[in-house]
This record gives structure tokens, sequence and C-alpha cells, in this order.
């Protein structure tokens, strides 16, 4: 008698749950995906991620969510896995109450918690979206049997992060500050120690190592007036000081610097934004939505884009160490004037070449490749930190202001920006032309 | 009318005896406010206009000045308010006052008020007040006042009159008579405000600034004028003062300075060159300073006749706070700033000894060093008892430097509004509301925490804070100006609570000129049963704060004071005598010298000459610039620092002695030959340059008649079995050339210590014990010493037993053969980090296990053997960490270091505990921690949580349990007395436990044929956190009738700079003396 009632009310339960099948539109739309790509943004933001290590969040959680969709969409798109460097294929599963967009999502959930701190901030934003799923007519079995596998997946995709050597370049050596005038010296007002030093010992994805992309040396030092290097550190000194030059908005845009120490009077504090990175994931999202992805594509998009910077910060950063060189505020400060400040905080670590040019523009050759030369699109990702939305005619574009921006900032060279682009070129040409994830291609 | 009197009796009769019965165990009582009639109290409006986000001192608070305004006997009070009206009290008596300020006109309306004196500017014997400004910054209007006593308790501004009405950033004014031509003269002390320069280069001291610069003006006739430019004092703006203090550290008759300096800016010591013109002097003095110094005092509260130093700073004593708090810079960054011309300073309070012109920094050694954020400190006798305490004020409205506002909520709070209020964002700093410190002076050079027994305790904010006699029963009441709440008179009760009136006997003093004016800088001595103290009257003391002209001395059970010998300013001395106690004298100052002004006449003879240049010694070891912290960022220390190596020999055999040095790495060793006008470099060793030396010694291996070498590589750097850690031998061909003779010793890499010999199994061959202290990397890992026998001179082999005695040797530092237990055979003694010191007893040729001769592990350095107690057998002399260190070990709180590989990252995560308020807690900051252990972020992101979590919590109790432990108990340098082969400690006492001991030379200095010793060390490779261990300069112990006995360096003269590694005995020109081999620092050589 029980078992019937019961047999009964699942039946009942079934039906009414093929009744409202209104979540499978979140689960086909960008926006679920690009929200839940926000929440993990406003977390690393939170926890104070430097660009690099924010970097390799985006990358492995986008990667789970793409290796999931790659099986549910065999017509459209081609697993990384064997192209992605020591990535295995993830496990399969036959089971029939999976909903594989679902599993997608739980498996980035499920990654981006265990790479950044405050796991709790993620889970709740977690619970919220399956709740809401819920209410939409998700069933308990369904987003049971896609949690099942979307852990499966994120347990493989976190082992494959393992052995990235991220943990063991915890325990590198720290940089030995070189005396010398033409090397990086930590700047003002904080003087914090130059961040990850050993960034190019991490796994690359798709390159064959962190030197793949070296970029052309940096101008030789020389204070000399008149000299190159001279010229080029006048240049920062004319154009981007904290007085003003015209290119504020433009620098203020994409200053990207996750903590930006602040003393006034006794007080002491910390601003945070989102990284380069995460600007570009922003970008992502904005272009997903505007050209009405389906929530594959878009997750197709952001592992592209992820992939992208994560291999531009290992080769930016690789350049970094290697030729060491000194900022401008730092010579400026020495030989120039005391009393200059950058319009923007120059952020601790060497200065060639630019990261923010690196990664924007593999990231932009990135989405033009998937979305067009001429996407034009209003990129309002920093309206959060009260600064106006920016119009672009197409990434290239987007990425060229960003790259300027560093000038306008008062914290790079041209040569860091010019030669930066460079090689984010490069890199993302490479990647294109590397890695095959859509049938169509 | 009688009615009320009787009334009034009976108030202060109950209030009296309510406050003496329930309160009759402290020494002091916070008199209340319906008593003493004070209503001050210093409020901050925090106005959106103007509070901490626009003046960084906003919450530095007010100060104290006392003095008799109307020569009535008794001391009146003013206290400064920043923001409100200046109080004026006129002391009534019975610790009754009355408030005249509008009365006197002396409120100083308006904001922004600081420091504060009571002193007579114009020669008239009636006190004027001088009243410090903040002005022309931000909005502040007017100019520091000076208050010109009309006689009738009425005050007229005359600060322009007199060429006092200074305009900017001043802190206090110290009035002094800076040429000892009677007048007074004025050390205006001022401060900057952040600018982008202010984290500059230090040559920026050379600017001047009009606002933030510190002034000298000179007292012509009565007017004062600026005469800085011409003095050689910085008046920048990188200057940050925040304390003045005044004293005559040379004893040559001129009043000097100490300003403390907040931020990069060193504290200045100005030494008065007697002609208007100061030298700034602290570096040649001192070592290290505090980092954020706030107020100081000078006093000498050892009694040694020689005055010393505080310096307070705000490192928190509460590990949660600390943990809470920014700390130290990393060593990246620590180095960095030095670079810009700094000097060392570290986030605590210092406690400079006077050591005779030279400062040893033993504030933790003396347990004051964490006392939070703290403003005054004041020295002075408040039980009476003959011996200067210490009191500290402290509190912070807010603390800007918590690491979770920084980080996390001062970024939700601009994210939540863009157009954030001032207020709004300060509000959510936490409050810095803590309790002052009372430390009563244990006479060890020592303080003893008495905050909680001599007076009810409660947290709150207090500055400025002055001393004085309020009541006039003979002992020192304390004025609190307190923040936010009304101030305070905290009476001493040392008086009443005496009932038998015998151990808290004083005497006051009060210094005049001639012609009746109070005079400043008068030097006592007093003596009493022997008993010495030594007092200097000067009234700038603590934080914007200034005391009476007069002197009180305890003299604890002494009924009378023998003798005074008093040092008047304008060079006269007078003895004066016998007194007895418990009264107040007045003294007048001789018309004319009675004897020329000249410093005292020295007691010291010189013990010791320096005869490095007159040989022509110019070796300078340099360290090679490895940062062992850049590849294991929590180890408590490098091992990489080590040497240089150096050995005293007759090598060319023409009967004088001879010396190898060993450099670090990049730097060869040298041969120095002794001929008769001096050293001769004879030999450098560049082939072999890339090894670092650090230790050596000439013997005879192959017993050929001529002395061989052997060189201890270290350096802690290679590893891998890298052939650069390999330790080399060089035969001598007889004539004092040296070769390198490869395969005679086996390959035995990681890091070497010392090398010890002796022949142990009889075969006429020397053998060789050859410790190590480190496996590169792997810092807490035991590596392997040996016992390597000679072959008959052919080469050395491991002895079979080697593996098995020493496996648990841990990391060696030194090792001694010395014959322990009088068998004729000599037993190996080892000296090692966290273990006990251990012998292996040498019998029939044998060597037995290592027997620990005591439980105390420590971070054993060296040891030597000397017959101390002359008993007849040889005891041990051992060379620890010492006493002046964050970290203190005991029994049962012992220092130690977990080692575990935590994050499964194939590296070993050494974590380093002490224990504080009797808890064990981990003494590395978070943010080192994190960098090698991220996940530790995920249980831990804000410094709240885990400043209030133990170890076991952070890394999980089983985790933790499963670690490897290393501990230290005892960190005392001292003897090891041997009774029939049962070792009994014997501390030194604190004079020699200032720093790490690194060198025991056991020699006959004062030539009584019986041994003396002298023990030398430093140590600079610890953490930033620990800071440097540099406070030594060599502690000489000479016998006596009574025994050894130490003998302060101001006596012998002798004074071992920087870091000691070794002392070799050596003859030159057939004159005993003392090689001194020092890292990163040049060779001396000392003749005695």
């Amino acid at each position: 008698m029980i078992r019937k009632a019961l047999i009964f009310a699942l039946v009942l339960l079934v039906v009414s749950c093929r009744e409202n099948e209104a979540y499978k539109e979140n689960l086909d739309s960008p926006a679920l995906y690009s929200g839940a790509m926000k929440q993990l943004t406003d977390v690393i933001v939170h926890d104070i991620f430097s660009p690099p290590v924010a970097s390799r969040i985006y990358a492995y959680s986008n990667i789970a969510a793409y290796e999931v969709v790659a099986i549910a969409h065999p017509d459209q798109f081609v697993s990384l896995a064997g192209q992605l460097n020591q990535l295995t294929p993830i496990p399969k599963s036959t089971d029939p109450k999976i909903n594989y967009h679902m599993a997608a999502l739980h498996a980035f959930f499920q990654v981006g918690k265990a790479l950044i701190f405050s796991e709790d901030k993620m889970q709740v934003f977690m619970d919220h979206t399956y709740d809401s799923l819920q209410k939409r007519g998700l069933s308990d079995a369904v987003l049971e049997h896609s949690m099942v596998y979307g852990d499966q997946v994120a347990q493989h995709i976190l082992q494959w992060a393992d052995g990235d050597r991220y943990k063991q370049t915890r325990t590198h050596p720290k940089y030995t500050i070189r005396p010398q005038p033409e090397y990086w010296k930590p700047t003002p007002p904080d003087y914090m120690e130059g961040i990850e030093p050993h960034w190019n010992k991490i796994r690359p994805m798709a390159m064959d190592s962190a030197q793949q992309f070296i970029p052309i040396p940096p101008l030789p030092f020389n204070l000399e007036k008149g000299s190159d290097f001279y010229n080029e550190l006048m240049e920062v000194y004319e154009v981007g000081g904290s007085t003003g030059n015209g290119g504020e908005d433009i620098a203020k845009f994409w200053d990207c610097n996750p903590y930006v120490s602040h003393h006034r009077g006794h007080a002491m504090f910390a601003t945070k934004k989102i990284t380069p990175g995460g600007h570009w994931m922003e970008i992502t999202s904005i272009t997903t939505s505007q050209a009405k992805s389906t929530y594959a594509e878009t997750i197709h998009a952001n592992a592209r884009v992820a992939i992208a910077l994560f291999d531009g910060f290992i080769s930016c950063w690789d350049e970094k160490w290697r030729s060491v060189v000194v900022r401008p505020e730092t010579l400026i400060n020495q030989y120039i004037d005391e009393d200059w400040t950058p319009l923007l905080q120059t952020p601790p670590f060497p200065e060639y070449t630019s990261g923010h040019s690196v990664i924007s523009r593999a990231a932009a050759i990135t989405l033009t490749a998937l979305y067009g030369p001429n996407f034009s699109f209003e990129d309002t990702s920093e309206m959060e930190y009260g600064l106006s939305s920016r119009t672009f005619e197409g990434f290239l574009e987007a990425s060229q202001e960003a790259a300027l921006s560093r000038l306008y900032g008062g914290i790079h060279y041209r040569m860091a920006i010019d030669n930066g682009l460079d090689q984010g070129e490069r890199i993302g040409n490479y990647i294109n032309g590397k890695l095959i994830t859509k049938k169509a291609y | 009318m009688k009615f009320s009197a009787i009334i009034g009796l009976l108030i202060v009769f109950i209030f009296g005896s309510c406050g003496t019965k329930k309160e009759a165990s402290f020494r002091f009582v916070s008199v209340p406010p319906e008593q003493s009639k004070i209503n001050f109290s210093n409020i901050l409006a925090e106005e959106e206009s103007f509070n901490i986000v626009d003046y960084l001192y906003y919450y530095n608070g007010g100060g104290v000045a006392i003095g008799d305004i109307n020569a009535d006997g008794l001391l009146d009070i003013l206290f400064s308010s920043n923001e409100g009206d200046n109080q004026l009290y006129l002391n009534k008596g019975a610790l009754q006052f009355e408030d005249i300020t509008e009365l006197a006109g002396v409120a100083s309306h308006g904001k922004w008020k600081t420091g504060v004196s009571m002193i007579d500017v114009n020669g008239d014997q009636l006190l004027d007040i001088y009243v410090c400004r903040v002005s022309g910054y931000k909005g502040l209007e007017g100019h520091n006042e000076l208050y010109i006593n009309n006689g009738d308790l009425t005050f007229t501004e005359s600060a322009d009159k007199f060429g006092l009405d200074f305009k900017g950033l001043s802190t206090q004014v110290a009035f002094f008579d800076m040429d000892n031509d009677g007048d007074l003269d004025v050390y205006l002390l001022n401060h900057a405000v952040h600018t982008q320069k202010s984290h500059g280069r230090a040559s920026l001291r050379q600017d001047i600034d009009s606002l933030s610069g510190d002034r000298i003006l000179e007292n012509i006739e009565g007017k004062f004028f600026d005469i800085t430019g011409a003095t050689g004092i910085y008046s920048s703006q990188i200057g940050y003062g925040l304390g003045v203090g005044l004293s005559d550290f040379n004893q040559d008759g001129f009043t000097d300075l100490y300003i403390s300096n907040d931020f990069s800016e060193n504290d200045y010591l100005y030494l008065n060159n007697g002609d208007k013109t100061f030298t700034e002097s602290l570096t040649k003095m001192a070592h290290h300073t505090s980092r954020f110094s706030m107020g100081n005092d000078i006093a000498d509260f050892n009694n040694d006749g020689l005055v010393d130093i505080i310096t307070l700073d705000m490192l928190p004593e509460d590990e949660v706070v600390r943990k809470q708090s920014v700390g130290e810079d990393p060593y990246e960054i620590f180095k960095m700033k030095l670079s810009y011309g700094y000097m060392n300073q570290y986030s605590r309070n210092t406690l400079m000894l006077n050591r005779g012109g030279k400062f040893s920094d033993i504030a933790m050694l003396a347990g004051i060093h964490a006392t939070d954020w703290s403003w005054s400190p004041l020295f002075a006798d408040f039980d009476n008892d003959g011996w200067k305490d210490l009191f500290i004020s402290n509190g912070i409205v807010r603390r800007p430097n918590d690491l979770d506002y920084i980080d996390f909520i001062s970024d939700q709070e601009v994210k939540a509004n863009a157009s954030l209020s001032d207020a709004a964002f300060v509000a959510q700093m936490p409050k810095g509301v803590v309790k002052n410190y009372f430390y009563s002076n244990s006479r060890d050079l020592s303080f003893e925490d008495v905050s909680d027994s001599w007076i009810q305790s409660t947290a709150k904010i207090t500055n400025g804070t002055a001393y004085a006699d309020l009541d006039n029963d003979g002992d020192l009441d304390l004025v609190l100006n307190n923040l936010n709440e009304p101030s305070e008179i905290l009476q001493n009760l040392t008086i009443e609570n005496d009932t038998t009136r015998q151990t808290s006997n004083f005497l006051k003093l009060k210094f005049f000129s001639d012609n009746g004016h109070s005079v400043l800088g008068t030097k006592v001595e007093s003596f009493a049963k022997g008993k010495k103290q030594f007092h200097e009257v000067y009234q700038v003391r603590g934080f914007q704060s200034a005391t009476a002209n007069e002197l009180l001395i305890g003299l604890g059970h002494d009924g009378a004071v023998d003798s005074l010998i008093i040092r008047w300013p304008n060079g006269a001395i007078q003895k004066k005598g016998l007194f007895k106690a418990n009264q107040g004298l007045t003294f007048s100052m001789p018309a004319a010298p009675l004897y020329p002004t000249s410093p005292p006449k020295k007691l010291s003879q010189a013990m010791f000459k320096d005869l490095t240049a007159a040989l022509k010694i110019d070796f300078k070891h340099a360290e090679n610039s490895f940062v062992e912290f850049n590849r294991e960022p929590l180890i408590p220390h490098m091992n990489s620092q080590e040497g240089p190596a150096i050995s005293v020999a007759d090598v060319d055999g023409d009967g004088r002695d001879d010396f190898y040095v060993g450099g670090a790495k990049n730097q060869p060793g040298r041969l120095y030959i002794q001929e008769s006008a001096g050293f001769l470099l004879a030999q450098v060793f560049l082939e072999d340059q890339i090894f670092e030396d650090v230790d050596a010694i000439f013997f005879d291996i192959e017993l050929d008649g001529d002395l061989d070498l052997l060189v201890v590589t270290g350096g802690n750097e290679f590893d891998k079995n890298a052939p650069e850690e390999l330790s080399r031998i060089y035969l001598n061909d007889g004539a004092g050339h040296f070769s390198k003779a490869e395969g005679l010793l086996p390959d035995l890499y990681e890091t070497g210590a010392v090398v010890a010999i002796y022949d142990v199994n009889g075969d006429g061959y020397q053998d060789i014990f050859l410790g190590r202290v480190s496996v590169p990397w792997h810092y807490g890992k035991s590596p392997t010493s040996h016992l390597l026998l000679n072959q008959k001179g052919v080469k050395f082999e491991v002895a079979p037993d080697s593996y098995e005695l020493f496996a648990e040797a841990g990391m060696v530092k030194d090792a001694l053969w010395a014959d322990l237990d009088g068998n004729g055979e000599k037993d190996l003694i080892l000296a090692a980090l966290w273990q006990p010191i251990k012998i292996c007893y040498s019998h029939s040729r044998k060597l037995s296990e290592p027997i620990s001769i005591a439980t105390d592990k420590g971070w054993w350095q060296t040891v030597e053997a000397i017959d101390y107690d002359q008993d007849g057998d040889l005891d041990l002399i051992a060379g620890n960490l010492g006493l002046n260190s964050k970290l203190q070990a005991s029994a049962q709180e012992p220092v130690r270091l977990y080692l575990r590989d935590f994050d499964n990252n194939d590296r070993l995560d050494p974590i380093l505990t002490y224990y504080k308020q009797a808890k064990e807690s981990i003494f590395v900051p978070k943010k080192d921690l994190t960098k090698q252990l991220p996940s530790l972020k995920k249980k831990f992101l804000d410094y709240k949580t885990y400043a209030q979590s133990t170890p076991e919590l952070v890394f999980g109790e089983n985790e933790w349990k499963a670690a490897k432990m290393l501990e230290a108990q005892e960190f005392r340098s001292g003897v090891y007395i041997n009774n029939n082969g049962q070792f009994d400690f014997e501390p030194f006492d604190n004079h020699t436990q200032m720093s790490m001991v690194r060198s025991i030379i056991i020699l006959d200095f004062n030539r009584d044929s019986v041994p003396d010793f002298l023990m030398a060390g430093n140590f600079h490779g610890s953490s930033i956190e620990e800071g440097r261990y540099s406070e030594d300069y060599g502690a000489l112990y000479i016998s006596e009738s009574r025994g050894l006995t130490y003998l302060p360096n101001s006596i012998h003269e002798l004074y071992l700079e920087g870091q000691i590694r070794y002392i070799e005995p050596i003859i030159v020109q057939g004159k005993p003396a003392i090689l001194v081999a020092r890292n990163n620092d040049y060779v001396q050589i000392f003749g005695y």
C-alpha cells in the first residue's frame, strides 16, 4: 500500500517535472553561465589573487565545463584532451539522468571553488542557482545525477591541475633584489615583493614551453639624454603622471589592479578590482550575450579565452623575470623628479613586457577568431567601479587601447606595450591554429 | 561653615578610607574627579573635515606639564587638549585642584595643540607656559604660544615678542641651555606628514622643510633666534619627530639630545659640540632603533652611572593583536630600505643600555619590548626602592594597521558607497584601547610587569603623562592625559602603605642658580651604604609632556644618603652630605666653577690595544649576497653566513705565529705570514674561491714535521652533492707553501661547520671530527657529522662506528676534545642547534655513544673547557642564543620547530612556534606562512580567525601531531659545572645574555696565572621578525678572589663590534694578542 502510494507520488512528480521544463531555457542561454563566471570573478577580487594566479583559476574551471559540453555536443565541439599538455579525456558516463549542461555548470563551480579561498561565497551562490533551477522544474534526480558527473569531471580536471607545478613553485626561491639601476625594484607606496618570479615553471596549456614566444629584448638601459631608452622613460614621465594628460579615462578603465594600496593620513587601505584577465572574461560574457551565443558556445568562448590568458601570462612572466626591467616610477623618482607619481599604482613585478598588452592581444585574437573582426561592443565591465563604459569597433581595437593605457597610466614604457602586443598576437595565433575545438573549424 | 568643613573632611575620610581599604594592595589609586576636581578630557570630535584620514597624528592625544606657577610649594598641572581648551589646575593641597584656566587666560582655543611645558622663559622666577601647535596645515591656524606668568595667576601670550611664535607642525618644545651660558635655548620638535618623498632616500634629511623640520633657537638677550641652519641638525620633511629627550650622554658638560622619529627616518642622537653645533652620532653608538619611534625617556635605570634610553613603538604584547597587525617588512624589502640610507629599525620598544659610549638594545631581555601602541615612557623610582621603574602609556582610538581592515573591510566600504564619508570609513577600523604598563625594576637589567598589581588597571587610551610628588608626601604621583575620557591623577600610595616608614625612604632635591633662577641639567650622584644612583634633572620626558624641575631619590631601607655629588651645568662640582632621609633640600649653584669644566675623571683603563693597522692586516671578509630566506622563508635563521674560517700556527717554522683566513663564496682564503714588522700576505687560494670557508685548522697530517691545513666548507648554498660542498686539505711543503691534496678526505657533502682534531685511536696520527650544521634546502633535517680516522697520513676514512655514533647529532655548530673524566683520554663534546650539549666519552681509545649532559636543548653555538670553579676538573662554558630575543624558551614553554610537508609538494614546511601568554603560537607572520602554504588561506582568509586559532587548528590536529618536532628549552649561555661527571648548569647573568655567543677564548688576560675568558658573538642571519642579534660587545671574565667575574666593557674598554665568529690567541712580536674573525667585516688583532 505504502509502496503504491510512493510510486504514485513519484509518477506525479515526474509528470509535473515534465510539465515544468523552464529551467532548460536557463541551461540553454549564456546568461546563467556568465552569471556564474561573474561570481567567480567577484570571489577572485575579494580573495586578492594576483593576475597570473587568477588566470589559472579561470582556465581550469572553464576547461572543466568545456570538456562536458564537448561530450554533450560531439557534433559541434572537439575535446581538448590530447590537445592541452597532459590533459586526458574526462570520464564518460552512460547515466541517462545527466543533464550535461547542468553537469558542465557544476564542474565549473567545483573546480572554481577548489581554486579560490572563500569557498562559502561560491557555495552560497551555487546553492541559490540550483534552487532557482529547481524552482523552474529541474528535478532532484537530474540535478543529483548531473552533480555526480560534474564532480567526477571536476576531480579529473583538478588532478590534472595538480600536476602543473603550482604547488611546487610556492616554495621556489623569492627574487633577490639586484642593486644595479637597470633591474626591477619594489615600488611605492607599499614596496611589495615581486609577484610570481617562477611562473614560467607552470605547465603551459597549449604552448610547448614558457619560452616559445620570447619577445625581442628590451631597449638597452641607458640614461643618457637622447638614447632610445631615455626617450621612452621621458615619454612616460610626460604622459603618465598623476597630474593628468588626456589619457586618464583610458588608463583608469584598463587599470585592472587587483590590489591598490592607499595611504591617507594614518589610514591604510586597499581597493580591489578585477585583474586584466578578469576584464577579458567579462568582455567574453558581454560578447556571448550580445551574439546570443548558445550555452555551449558561451562555455566554448570562455574556455578558449581563458586558455589564451593562461599561456599569455606564462609567456609574459617568463620575460618579466628574465629581463627584470626597472619600472619607470623608480627611475623617474631617482633621476628626474622625486615628487612624480604615476597615474596608476605601479604593480609589483618587473616592467617588460606589459602583461595587459600580452594577454589582451592574445584574448582579442581568440575572440576575433570566434566572433569576427568587426564585432563592435560596449564594454561595461568597469561600471561597477564607478567608471563609464567604452565602445569598441572590435576586439583588436580594445586590446590596442588596453595596451596603450599602461603608458597613460605611467607604469610601462612604450617598448613593453608594442612588443607585448606582438608577443600576445603570436601566442593568440599559435593557440588558434593549434587547438581544434569546433567541428566547423 | 564649620558644618560643611566637617562634611568635607568626612568625604575625604570616606573616600580615603574606602580607597585604602579596597585597594590596599595597589601601589597606585586613581583619584576620583569628585575629589581631585579635575574635569579634563581630551575629546576628539572626528569631524568630517578633520580626522585620521586628513591628519595622520589625529589620535596622538595631548600632553601634561607640571610646575609650581604660584610658588606655594604645590605643583600645578596643565593639560593640553587637541581640539578643546587646554586646562590649568592650581594645586590646593591634599590632591585637590582648582580649574583656573579662565582666570589665567591659557585656554589656547581651537585646534590643534600638542606638547606643553612649564618653565621660566623670561627669567623672572615665575614659571611660564609654552604650548605647541599644529598650524599652517589643512586649515589649522595659529602658532606656538608662550604664556608669560604675570605673577597673579594670570598669563599674557607673548610668543611673538620672544620670537617663539613658530607656525608649523610642532610636537614638543625642549628648553635647554645649549651653550651653558646661563640662559635657556630651544629645541623645537616638529613632525612631517606623508608625501611621495616620505618613502624616498634618506639623504632627503639634508633638505630643510619650513613646516616639518626640527628647529634650534638661540636665546640672545631674552629673545629667540632661529639658528637651525648653523647647528648641523636635520630639519627635513622626513623627520616625523615624536619624542625629544635631553641628557649629557658623553658627560662633557653639554646637554645632548635624543630625537625619536616615526616611520622610515632614523632616530637622532645629537652630541653637543659645545659651540652651538651638534653631531648626529646614533649610527656610531647603536645598531638599530625602534621603527615607528614614539616618546622616549633617558635615565640611568641600572645604577651604573651611565644614562640609558628607552624609545617606544607599537608592537602588541597580545599575540592575537600582533597577528592581525601589519608586521615587519619582508627580508628583501627591509634590505632595500636600508640601501636608501636608513639604519636598522624594528617595530618594537628599544631599551638602550649605555655600555660606555656604545649602546646595547636589551628591551627583549628586559621584557619590555612589546607594549602595544605606546606613547609615553617614564623612568622613575615609583616604589622608592632606589631603582628606577618604568611606566608606559598606551592605546589608540582605532588601529589603522589592522590587516583585515586594510585587505578586506576598507574595500567593501569603498565599494558599497563611492562617496563614503571619512567618518564612516574610519569607523570600521578596530579599536585599540589597551592598558597602561607599570614595570618594576628587577635590578638585573630586567623588569617585572606589575601593571595589574600596582594599579587596578583598566583599558583606556593614555597619551602624554608626567610624574611629580603632587601631595608632597615623598613618592611620585602620575598625571595621565587620557583620550576621549577623563584624565586622571594616579596617587602613589607607597609612603601611605609603608606603615613602618622604613622601606620607602626618600630625598627631594631642588636646584637653583645663585640668583634664584631654577637650573636645568644638574647631575646628581647619590651614595647610600655603597649604593650609587645617578640622576639628571631635565623636565621634558615621555611624550608631549614635561615634569617639574625637581628630583626625588628613592632610598629604600636606607635612612640617609652618605653623600651627594652635584655636577652643576656651569661646571661646578660639589660634594655634600650626609643627609638624613625623608626631607626636601634646596641647593644653589656656586657662582663660579669650583673646578674647570671637564668630563669626570676616567675610572677605566684600556686593557686592549688595537694593533690591526700597525701589523698591516687588511682582510675584510665579504659575505656573498645569498639570502637563504628567499628559498626557505619560514626558517628562524640562515646557516649560510658562518665564516670566516681562521687558524693560527707557525707554518714556516720561523718561531712566529702565522694565520690562515678563509673567505665567503667568491672570496679566496689567504695565508698571512708574520715577519718582524707585521704580517705579509703570502698565499691567496684563488683557485678555490668558490668554496665558503667556515672553519680551519693547522695540524700535521702525515707526521712529516710541518703543519698542514684543513678547511671546512660551509655556505649552505650548493646542494645535490655539488663538489663545492666538500671540505679541503692543503699540504705544507715544509716552508709554509700549501698545495691542495685531492683524495685525502672522503666525499662528504652537506654543510660543514667545525673541525676538531685528536688522535682518538692512539696510533700517533691526528684524527678528525667533522661537524655539520645543515642539509641545504632542508633546515631542521639532521646532517651527518663524522669521525674520520687518519690512515697514517695517506687518507682519512670514516670511522666504522661513525654513522651510528652521530646519526642523531643534529645540526652541529661546534665540537671540542677535552678530558672531562680525567682518564687521560680526551672526550668529544658537541654543541648543536635544538639539542642538549652532548659528550662522547673516550675510553680505551673508543668513543661512547653521545650522552646528553643535561636535558636543556638549546641553540648551542660553541663550547669551551675550563676549570671554572677551580676544583681540579674541567667545566664547560657553553655559548647559546642568549635572552635578548623575541624567542624565549623554558622547560615548560619551549620554542619548537615542527617539520612536515603539510601541503604534499615534496618540501618540508618548518613551522616555528613559541609561547606567548601561556599559549603555543606560530611565530612567523601569516603572510609568510600562506606564501609557502596557500591552501591555509582556504581555512583562514581573514587574519582575525587565524590569530585566534591554535597551531593544531591551523594545520589540523592529526597533521600537527604527525609533524617531526625540534625543541629548545634553554637559550641562556652559561657554565656546566662538572661535579664528578654530573653537570650542573649555572647561567651567566644578564650582562652576558644580550646576544648570541659564538666564540669563547680562555687566556690569562690579567697575567695572574689563572685563566680568564672572553666571549663574543652576534648574529645577523636571523629573520626580520626576530631581528639581528647585534647587541654584545664581548664579555670578559677575569679571575678574582671571588672567582671569575664579569668586567664591564666600560672598564676594560674593549668593544668588539659586528659578528664575531672566532677569536684565536696569537703571539705577535713576542707579545700575546687575540685575532678576531668577523663575518662580513675586517679581521682585527688586539694586544693585551
